[in-house]
């Protein structure tokens, strides 16, 4: 039973990152062309037509083109947030765990700090300041998640310093930064791709919540949030608008965060259910 | 005890600081105020009298210390939208909604976390359980303000149980405060059922049956009182995670609190009001941590032992 | 007349019949007021019989328990709810083996303790917790009630958690390896404590260990168990004087005497087998050598002098001779 679901969530993901990679190739329609004749058609099974097989949206652009376009736009923020957030913290928390003392204090202060920083609030600070766009959501996002892969790195820093095979690396004259880098980081990756799993699912719900107040990807980009966002109107007329750009965020994040349990169950049991 | 306490105090205190000079520069480095304070038909002459107005002109350490200055004494500037008035008033206006449904969506969210992860926990492996782990894995999947669509055109539109948004009774708050916790929902049920799956198994659970104590007491006095201080321990990240949620939930249901003030100055560009928002949330966060580690000191008495 | 009767024990890891066993068909008898150790290397099933008896084993061996375990004539396996409770604490207590993870660390000594003297129907609650910590020599009692577990050491724990399981005046008190986690001196204490308390309270004890060195010192009569059956039962001067079974013989030799060096290790040539891999017959056999062919079959337990019995065929052969 677990594995099964386990399974499932990993054919959902790899459809998932296949979609944002291929699919804009393999669909017909523009996802930011429309046609006003075609405004607001249902799905096919609701009356519509296999021309929009998930119907379109109020200016006629055709939504299955418009989720296929998204999923590309979460995934590539997902990746560029992780490889921001994770880089900078993973590099912050190994210093942290490496050398101690006064540095180590105030930086797991920082971390403290930055885990408690408001990000949708941050967000829309930002973006009242200069409107909409990628770097902003980037930037805030980052600005926030950096802090867990910190934590992490300097546990795990921590845990694996003492061990012999850095000991001897250390009597045997390696300078600090290459046992960092050869010796301590191989060995606190599995936790940090733990983290980083459990973190797909932050980004993309963050990525939507904002692009849904209007201050994350700027439009006309089909952002799942602000396809969300455009449908409100319509939601007893044409409900299909908002929802399936929704389904699409529920089923990915849930696909991520099964993998991501499952993740944790196997490297660090300790950790299952408190990673809220 | 004391020590403890006054350290905290200064540690929160140090948060503040470290978070307005954050918030500071976010707001200056990302954009230019000028520029959206004047507004399209400004021309050179306004720009340069509003630079020395603001300051602008100084060296940013200056600007910042006149701007810690400013909002010690209250002074957050003025609403560029709503008829020039005080930001800080207009905040404050809007802080009760926002606290009641945030206070509301904790509440229900805590106890009905805490007696599902029980429940999973006492059943483990039935088809209780298994429908408990679903549900929390939905809540923590389901994005809030798709939720809130959702939950308004089912709940209000087609069976009209309940208003579509708003304020004003008892009946309003039930479809924005499901929404707002779903999440939180989510996470205190998994860490409910995790810590009461250990504390279950654990040597002075065995005691506690030992000592012939009913069910329900070995349950519910001795294993739940463990299980929840990891509940507090991310209290601070659960209330944090309703506020940040309040400006999407808000915007959702029309619910006249903070969140939907931030929205509605986003979209008419109202700086100064939602620099406030944010420095009146970030305030109360480390309030509501600071607060959390106190509740800490009185339910964990190993805790009082320290420092 | 016995006090505690168990009958054909099995229990296994879940209710399927092909499941690993952990106990296979033990029968054991208590009698008031004495004190029967129950040794066998860890893995033996000794302290899941401990458990069995106040039905405190997890779910899936309680699913696999079957035999009886008599207590006054009734069957402690089918019993439910209340009677279980009334027959907890007040009949049959226990002692377990981590004094520092046994207490819970949320609630005060004196809450923990009052909330079993409160069962036993004391109105007097404090003075009578303050006289049962002072019972099992806790300085300073009264001040203690108000500690936590963390400020106190480990020995003093399990003090606390003695005075525990007395608080309700048990007619058995089981101890599960109670002095494992102590040092050796505050072990020695400890042991002359319960010696004391079983004195002062006339209450039978059932003592599981995996130390013959305890057994010898707290014990009247000794079961010796291996791979989950009970493989040798006498008095303790029997068993000492005269042990039948090659494996008791092997863990005797393996006690250090006084004058033997106090690290020698016991030996015996390979390792108990673990649960789910029990070889056929007398479980001991790869590893006795005094196996023989006959000893693929499993030998019945046999009396070998009036309180003395075995479970093996060389014994038989001995004793017959």
């Amino acid at each position: 039973m677990q594995n099964v679901t386990f399974r499932a969530a990993l054919v959902l993901l790899a459809l998932f990152v296949l979609t944002a990679v291929f699919g804009p190739y393999l669909v017909e329609h523009d996802p930011l062309k429309g046609s006003l004749r075609a405004r607001l058609e249902p799905p096919l099974w609701a009356g519509g037509t296999s021309e929009h097989l998930l119907g379109t949206d109020r200016l006629g652009r055709d939504m299955l083109a418009r989720i296929v376009s998204g999923a590309r736009i979460s995934l590539t923020v997902c990746v560029v947030v992780i490889a921001i957030a994770g880089s900078i913290g993973t590099a912050l928390g190994m210093l942290s765990g490496y050398v101690g003392g006064w540095l180590d204090r105030v930086l797991m202060r920082l971390v403290d700090l930055a885990l408690s920083l408001p990000v949708i609030l941050l967000a829309l600070l930002v973006g009242a300041v200069s409107g909409p766009s990628f770097g902003n959501i980037v930037l805030v996002i980052s600005l926030v998640l950096w802090s867990q892969y910190a934590r992490m790195a300097r546990g795990e820093t921590l845990r694996v310093k003492n061990e012999d095979y850095v000991d001897l690396a250390r009597t045997s004259g390696l300078g600090h930064v290459r046992i960092i880098a050869r010796h301590i980081l191989p060995n606190i990756a599995p936790a940090l791709i733990v983290v980083a799993t459990l973190q797909v699912g932050v980004v993309i719900v963050l990525e939507a919540s904002l692009s849904f107040l209007g201050v994350g990807v700027p439009p006309p980009n089909p952002s799942w949030g602000s396809m969300v966002a455009d449908g409100r109107s319509y939601v007893v007329t044409a409900w299909w608008v908002s929802l399936f750009p929704g389904i699409a965020i529920l089923l990915v994040v849930m696909a991520v965060n099964i993998v991501g349990d499952a993740l944790t169950d196997r490297i660090n049991p300790a950790l299952r259910g408190r990673t809220a | 005890m004391t020590r403890l306490i006054m350290g905290r105090l200064a540690e929160a205190l140090a948060a503040l600081l470290l978070m307005s000079l954050a918030i500071f520069l976010l707001s200056r480095v990302t954009g230019d105020p000028v520029a959206l304070l004047l507004g399209d038909g400004a021309t050179a002459e306004d720009r340069d009298l509003l630079i020395a107005q603001l300051r602008l002109d100084r060296p940013l350490w200056e600007q910042y210390i006149s701007f810690l200055g400013n909002a010690l004494t209250g002074d957050f500037g003025q609403s560029v939208a709503a008829g020039r008035r005080d930001a800080l008033e207009l905040v404050l206006d809007r802080l009760p909604a926002s606290l009641s449904l945030a206070g509301v969506a904790l509440g229900f969210t805590l106890v009905t976390g805490i007696a599902m992860g029980v429940l999973a926990a006492i059943t483990r492996g039935s088809a209780v359980d298994l429908l408990v782990r679903i549900v929390a894995l939905l809540g923590q999947s389901v994005p809030a303000f798709w939720l809130g669509i959702v939950l308004i055109y089912i709940v209000a539109v087609q069976w009209g149980w309940l208003p579509t948004s708003g304020y004003g009774t008892t009946a309003h708050y039930i479809l924005p405060a499901l929404t707002m916790g779903t999440f939180t929902l989510a996470a205190v049920t998994r860490l409910v059922r995790a810590s009461m799956l250990d504390a279950l198994g654990s040597e002075y659970i065995k005691l506690a049956r030992i000592k012939g104590l009913p069910e329900a007491t070995v349950i519910l006095k001795h294993a739940l009182s463990n299980s929840l201080i990891p509940v507090v321990t991310f209290m601070g990240a659960f209330f944090a995670t309703m506020i940040t949620g309040a400006v999407v939930v808000e915007t959702v249901f029309a619910w006249p609190g903070i969140g939907r003030l931030a929205y509605e100055s986003i979209v008419s560009r109202d700086f100064p009001v939602i620099q406030t928002v944010v420095l009146v949330i970030t305030a109360s966060f480390i309030l509501a941590n600071f607060c959390v580690d106190m509740l800490y000191l009185a339910i964990d008495p190993r805790m009082r032992d320290r420092g | 007349m016995t006090l505690l009767s168990i009958r054909n024990l099995t229990v296994r890891l879940g209710r399927d019949a092909l499941a690993p066993t952990i106990l296979e068909e033990v029968s054991l008898d208590v009698m008031p007021g004495e004190t029967l150790g129950l040794v066998g290397e860890s893995g033996s099933g000794k302290s899941t019989l401990g458990m069995s008896v106040l039905r405190l084993t997890p779910p899936r061996l309680a699913e696999g328990t079957s035999g009886e375990i008599l207590w006054d004539g009734r069957d402690i396996l089918t019993m439910r709810g209340r009677d279980l409770r009334a027959l907890r604490g007040a009949e049959i207590s226990m002692i377990l083996q981590d004094p520092m993870a046994s207490l819970n660390p949320v609630f005060s000594i004196g809450s923990q303790l009052t909330e079993a003297l409160r069962r036993a129907g004391r109105s007097d609650l404090m003075q009578a917790a303050e006289a049962a910590l002072a019972e099992v020599r806790i300085p300073s009692p009264a001040e203690r009630l108000r500690s936590y577990p963390h400020q106190m050491s480990g020995g003093m724990r399990q003090r606390v958690v003695s005075a525990i399981g007395l608080a309700q005046e048990p007619r058995l008190i089981i101890c599960d390896e109670p002095t494992t986690a102590l040092d050796a001196t505050i072990q020695y204490q400890f042991l002359e404590l319960l010696r004391a308390l079983q004195g002062a309270h006339g209450m039978a004890m059932l003592f599981v260990t995996h130390d013959f060195g305890v057994v010898a010192r707290i014990c009247d009569r000794v079961a010796v168990m291996y791979a989950g059956r009970i493989v040798e039962t006498g008095p303790v001067r029997e068993i000492f004087s005269n042990p039948r079974h090659p494996y008791t013989r092997a863990l005797l030799a393996a006690v250090p005497s006084t004058s033997t060096a106090p690290d020698r290790l016991p030996v015996i040539e390979g390792a108990p087998p673990s649960i789910g891999n029990r070889p056929g017959g007398c479980a001991f056999h790869p590893r006795c050598p005094m196996a023989g062919p006959d000893c693929q079959r499993q030998p019945p337990m046999e009396r070998l002098a009036p309180r003395h019995e075995a479970a093996c065929w060389r014994a038989r052969e001995e004793a017959a001779a």
